[in-house]
């Protein structure tokens, strides 16, 4: 059925604003699926105009301090899940060791965005299209995730997503942080997109990283939910050839599934899933 | 002597817009008992309405008026009287109004619409232009018989077809038979949205005493207000229209919009007034956009570059209503084939009703759509017969002397110049194309040029008027009936005044916002007419007004008037400069020393009325502009043929403007207009489903130019033919800067990569599918060099 109200405002709700994050747990834990968190609302916003969702209670994440830290240490990187992408960005470190991230956030949706928008959001959200999803497999990320019910409990980024718009988060589970392991030196990692324009969703995301031991893909927007690939055991020699990408290819085709909608074509997203994935390739292991 | 034509003087509305202090329909809110208008709209493309209960919705507190398309059944609309305000016995697009509710506030509005009921009878649509054209079955209109329509127009009842235009020269199978090679080309463009920063406002005011006020986005308020007359049988003098600055017009708002609605709304609603604001989604649904266009063209050339004949059919996309759009198919069916001098002509136009949301003017009006026909078909020919692209247009362009396409109407001597036009864009492109070889063996780079023509598409009869209004200290109020959207035009016309009445720039006020009681008539702020048209109004306004200061200072002085000099605000006799009189002393009237006094306030008064004619119906002949901007654009590009993306490098422009009365906001003009046209050729597209329901209603999914898709490098070469009855010589510029830029850059891709594009949008996708079928070895070879390289 077509839309044949276009709201101008958002539905009626109860805010709220923990301070604490015991108190944002207690507040979920109440409410269950009758609430919703707000980080940057780049995407909860839209939703609530639209009345694609209409919870009774928003609860604003954003003065909970947990959820504010940025950090890198000798051993990992921590990223609160309420952080603006553009605080990320002041992180030097990120640019250096977590490369493919870095392109991911330095290039998502536009700049003054990026002011608002979150990584805890952008993955809550679980969109196909979800840029940090690729980078974040390849980074080896584990999301903290915290509920008065379950206590703190750690998910690999690869067991969070679970369908459209889907993810292993229960409805009292709060993202605190999204923490990634300082990568072993001669790491090389990088991400590509794909879109309309220079400032767009992505039609196609691809990220890749590779070192001694592994080599990960990550893609968005090709599949209900993001695709992630081991393909460590397909690198032969540390090298890659027509014939080595072919057999890495089979790997991807088998595992996406693209749809065509007012973005692309399904055939288009196959081609450029291929081609990003060659450029990135070489990028990273050549 | 001048002091301000050709300066580049910053624009008089910069700071209020900069500083947020500028005034837009969305900003009033301070009418007493004001209340506010949402409504429901269709969700099928074509559907008989069974009923409507509004029952519920009428009980819920707040709710002050509900309308449907029976409380005012009539038919509105510009050239053709197609429309509804809201639905009458069917809809005909998904996003026509429907039912329209007044109350307290939007949200209680809102929770009105959820309550009404509305009972539809499906009816199979039509959505193909193209199929649409020829079918009997499938009518958007069947009692078109019965609508009121403009004389220029010839709409055919019991079909689709709002309006077909013919345009006949010579003999077609002559022509066709003296050609060494016939090269025949179908090209598309879809529709698009005007995608203008402030979405659609109107108040409307239906007063107690039977006069109406309303307040709105619209570009011409003054049709608006004839409109309104019409609509509701009222005396346009009883009727005022404001506007006040508009966010970007772009064609539409240039004709009527919701202004009805809101006018019923609050005739229903006791009078109170009615605020209607458009969300982003209901602009792009139920508001007009640009027709959609597809055309087949046939062209003879003979071996030596000269072109024989041209046989085009345009068919143009115009939805649901075609009020608006009928002039398209018209005004782009008398150019037909563009800057060019060809002997055997024959050109339909037909604009096609659809099941889609209907379109309007739109920035070009028909030309941006006809050039990327024409200037794709130029490359295409010149390239099958061996020719330099450029070399091949000058042998067939319009020269003085020649019919203007196949009008019978001559191009005079000071029309300015097309071939200037070309040379600049094309000795510019090639002495500066990129030395070095492009990084990666996947990007090409290619160089494409275009050379079109436009004038104002307006009714013969079309007028403008302005007055100078003067105040103590000599400073004066300019009143003209042109809107200020953003183009400049009023600075311009602020500089026009300064010149003739030889005042300071600062002591010349012109007002930014409308008002149709205030202000001097013009017919529209549309078509590139404004500083040519309300120029020539303001000079003559300007000289009325000197006229009558030197009648009082010929008896002051004891000189002949034709011996005064007026400059630097004193009067004076021809070189006794020391016996002068000061503007103030004169423009409230003059006081002899005793107190004896003559004259009075000044008022200058001035106008200017269009010179055409109307055209033939069955072969196009007449006079149909007043003028004719020549321009050619051309792009340097990047492709990467792996993906289809193209990167604009230099957008190279040239305009035989006549004078360019303000160099900067020209330039201006066509960086903006250049933007926009880049957008439209490389990714807009409105696209709908099988049920034509819009799926990119918004500005994530249809994309448009955004700051950092803007090319590297803008060149503009501004050429100065002077027009004999323009202002100083001037002639209009602002649509003409979208024109050859789709065309450009398509021409561009075959330099590139050998590879030709019928269809806009040129997106990376559609890039890379054309690359995909003609040349699919070239793909191979590519994939294979990213782990070579």
């Amino acid at each position: 059925m077509t839309e044949t109200i276009s709201y101008v405002g958002l539905p009626k709700f109860e805010i709220e604003v923990p301070n604490s994050l015991e108190e944002a747990l207690n507040l979920l834990h109440i409410h269950q699926t009758n609430c919703k968190p707000l980080a940057g609302g780049t995407d909860l916003l839209v939703d609530l105009r639209h009345r694609l969702i209409q919870p009774n209670v928003i609860i604003d994440v954003k003065n909970i301090p947990e959820l504010k830290k940025l950090e890198f240490t000798p051993n990992e990187l921590t990223i609160g899940a309420a952080v603006p992408i553009s605080e990320v960005l002041t992180l030097s470190q990120i640019k250096t060791y977590y490369t493919a991230l870095y392109q991911a956030l330095n290039d998502m949706c536009d700049e003054i965005l990026r002011n608002r928008a979150t990584i805890g959001g952008n993955i809550a959200t679980a969109s196909p299209a979800a840029d940090t999803a690729g980078p974040l497999y390849t980074h080896q990320a584990v999301v903290e995730v915290q509920s008065k019910s379950k206590g703190s409990r750690l998910i690999a980024i690869d067991k969070f997503f679970k369908g459209v718009k889907k993810s292993d988060l229960a409805p009292d589970e709060l993202i605190v942080s999204i923490n990634m392991p300082k990568p072993t030196i001669n790491t090389k990692s990088a991400f590509m997109k794909m879109k309309r324009g220079a400032e767009d969703l992505a039609l196609v995301g691809a990220a890749g990283s590779h070192n001694q031991e592994h080599t990960y893909l990550g893609f968005t927007a090709v599949a209900p939910t993001p695709v992630f690939l081991d393909i460590s055991n397909l690198i032969i020699e540390k090298k890659i050839s027509e014939n080595v990408f072919q057999s890495i290819w089979k790997e991807i085709d088998s595992k996406i599934s693209p749809i065509t909608d007012v973005r692309s074509s399904r055939d288009y997203r196959i081609h450029i899933t291929e081609i990003l994935t060659r450029l990135i390739l070489k990028e990273i292991i050549l | 002597m001048t002091n301000y034509i050709g300066k580049s003087i910053p624009r008089k509305d910069a700071f209020d817009k900069v500083s947020g202090a500028a005034v837009y329909a969305f900003d009033i809110d301070n009418i007493p008992d004001m209340l506010f208008c949402k409504f429901l709209t269709s969700p099928h493309a074509h559907a008989r309405i069974v009923s409507i209960d509004t029952s519920s919705a009428e009980k819920i507190p707040g709710v002050a008026a509900i309308a449907t398309g029976k409380d005012w059944p009539v038919k509105i609309g510009l050239y053709a009287g197609d429309r509804d305000i809201l639905a009458v016995e069917k809809v005909v697009w998904i996003g026509q109004p429907v039912v329209a509710v007044a109350a307290q506030t939007e949200e209680i509005a809102e929770r009105a619409l959820e309550a009404i009921e509305i009972e539809y009878e499906i009816l199979p649509a039509i959505l193909d232009p193209v199929a649409a054209k020829d079918s009997n079955e499938i009518l958007v209109h069947e009692k078109m018989a019965e609508y009121g329509h403009s004389s220029a127009f010839n709409p055919v009842p019991g079909t689709n077809i709002a309006n077909l235009f013919k345009l006949r020269k010579g003999n077609i199978k002559d022509g066709f038979s003296k050609a060494d090679l016939v090269i025949e080309n179908t090209f598309r463009m879809p529709q698009v949205a005007h995608a203008y920063l402030e979405p659609i406002v109107s108040i409307g005011h239906y007063c107690s005493d039977g006069t109406i006020e309303v307040w709105s986005s619209a570009q011409s308020p003054f049709t608006v207000r004839y409109l309104l007359g019409v609509t509701f049988a009222v005396p346009i003098s009883n009727i005022t229209v404001y506007t006040p600055y508009i966010g970007g017009g772009f064609g539409g708002k240039a004709g009527l919009n919701f202004e009805p609605l809101v006018v019923l709304l609050s005739r229903k609603a006791g009078n109170r007034p009615i605020k209607l604001r458009l969300t982003r989604e209901e602009n792009f649904r139920s508001a007009p956009i640009r027709v959609g266009m597809m055309a087949h063209i046939k062209t003879g050339v003979t071996s030596d570059g000269r072109i024989t004949a041209e046989e085009i059919e345009y068919i143009w996309d115009s939805g649901a209503f075609a009020d608006y759009a009928v002039n398209v198919g018209r005004a782009a069916g008398y150019v037909s084939i563009g800057p060019y001098d060809i002997d055997n002509i024959k050109s339909d136009s037909y604009t096609i009703y659809t099941n889609k949301p209907y379109a309007t003017a739109f920035r070009g009006f028909g030309h941006m759509e006809l050039h990327w026909v024409i200037e794709r078909q130029r490359d295409f020919t010149a390239n099958k017969i061996g020719m330099d692209p450029v070399v091949f247009r000058k042998s067939n362009t319009l020269k003085p002397g020649k019919s203007v396409t196949a009008n019978q109407d001559r191009l005079r001597e000071d029309a300015g110049s097309i071939d200037q036009c070309l040379d600049k864009v094309w000795i510019d492109l090639r002495e500066n194309l990129s030395k070095t070889s492009p990084e990666k063996p996947w990007f090409f780079r290619g160089i494409g040029i275009a050379g079109f023509m436009k004038g104002p598409a307006q009714p013969p009869n079309s007028a403008s008027s302005a007055y100078v209004k003067f105040s103590e200290d000599g400073g004066i109020l300019v009143s003209v009936g042109t809107s200020e959207m953003g183009q400049g035009t009023i600075t311009s016309l602020a500089q026009i005044a300064a010149e003739e009445l030889g005042l300071p720039i600062e002591k010349v006020k012109i007002m930014g916002d409308r008002d149709t009681d205030r202000d001097a008539y013009t017919w529209q702020t549309v078509g590139s007419r404004s500083l040519f048209m309300d120029g020539n109004a303001v000079r003559d306004a300007c000289k009325d007004a000197k006229g009558q200061i030197f009648e009082i200072a010929s008896q002051v002085l004891r000189v002949p008037s034709e011996d005064l000099i007026l400059k630097n605000e004193l009067i004076f006799p021809k070189g006794e400069k020391w016996k002068h009189l000061s503007l103030a002393e004169l423009v409230m009237g003059y006081m002899y020393p005793t107190g004896e006094s003559i004259g009075g306030p000044i008022i200058g008064r001035g106008k200017y009325i269009a010179k055409m004619t109307m055209l033939d119906p069955e072969t196009g002949a007449g006079k149909p502009t007043i003028f004719e901007t020549f321009g050619a654009q051309g792009v340097e590009i990047k492709i990467n043929a792996l993906t289809g993306e193209i990167t604009i490098k230099r957008l190279v422009s040239a305009f035989d403007i006549g004078k360019a009365i303000n160099p900067e906001l020209c330039k201006s003009q066509i960086i903006g207009g250049g933007v926009m046209a880049l957008s439209i050729a490389m990714n807009e597209q409105l696209q709908y489903n099988e049920e034509g329901n819009l799926l990119n209603p918004n500005l994530v999914d249809y994309v448009i130019s955004r700051a950092a898709d803007i090319p590297e490098e803008f060149v503009s070469y501004l050429i100065e033919n002077p027009q004999e009855d323009g202002p100083y010589g001037a002639r209009g510029i602002g649509e003409l800067t979208m024109l050859g830029v789709p065309a450009a850059i398509g021409n561009a891709i075959f330099n590139a990569i050998s590879v030709q594009i019928n269809d806009l949008p040129l997106s990376p996708e559609k890039v890379w599918s054309e690359i995909q079928q003609q040349r699919p070895e070239l793909l191979a070879s590519l994939k294979q060099k990213i782990f070579e390289d």
